[in-house]
């Protein structure tokens, strides 16, 4: 799955550890994610798009 | 590597140790006579480790550590599973022949496995239950 992540993240000026905190996950989690290595749960991937306000599909979108 | 990450990381491998300590302490005593100090030994690092995950203020555990376990989970049983259907059935065969002996180790090992496959048995039959 690909993932804006990185891009969300550094333009808000978050370090990984900052966004695992707000989301309640570990730093290695947002880190796994960000280098697509694995897929968050619907649960996970709800935080997320609230965190940054937006919608789930404006973070991940399935591979090409 | 942030602060965060080293907590995290700190109250991990402290967990961890502390079963471990428990563990090696609880047979180390076994070994040494004390057995029922042992169980006490093993309690206090028990208790320990469970107090330690459950009053910490990081998050030590997650989504995808839960993911991680169950695949090892699963790979062990599978790895168990297959292994179990290959060795009993030869070693069976080869004490059938008179090639081996069956000592008596491997019989508790057999109802071991046959246990551990029934106890996983019911819990695929739990799982699916709940869905």
């Amino acid at each position: 799955m690909n993932n804006r992540l990185p891009a969300l993240r550094e333009g808000r000026g978050e370090s990984q550890a900052d966004l695992a905190a707000a989301v309640g996950v570990t730093r290695q989690t947002i880190n796994a994610l960000e280098r697509d290595r694995y897929d968050p749960s619907l649960e996970l991937a709800f935080a997320l798009a609230d965190h940054y306000d937006c919608a789930i599909e404006d973070i991940f979108s399935p591979e090409a | 590597m942030t602060a965060t990450a080293h907590t995290t990381t700190t109250y991990r491998r402290t967990y961890f140790g502390l079963w471990a300590a428990a563990g090696l302490v609880f047979a180390l005593l076994i070994a040494a006579g004390y057995p029922l100090v042992g169980v006490g030994a093993f309690a206090l690092g028990a208790l320990g480790a469970t107090a330690l995950q459950h009053r910490s203020s990081v998050v030590m555990f997650d989504e995808r550590d839960t993911t991680v376990f169950q695949e090892a989970g699963a790979n062990t049983v599978a790895a168990v599973g297959m292994s179990s259907a290959v060795v009993f059935p030869t070693l069976t065969a080869l004490r059938a022949l008179g090639v081996v002996e069956w000592p008596l180790w491997l019989a508790h090992l057999g109802w071991f496995v046959a246990g551990l496959f029934a106890i996983w048995g019911l819990m695929v039959a739990v799982a699916r239950s709940k869905r």
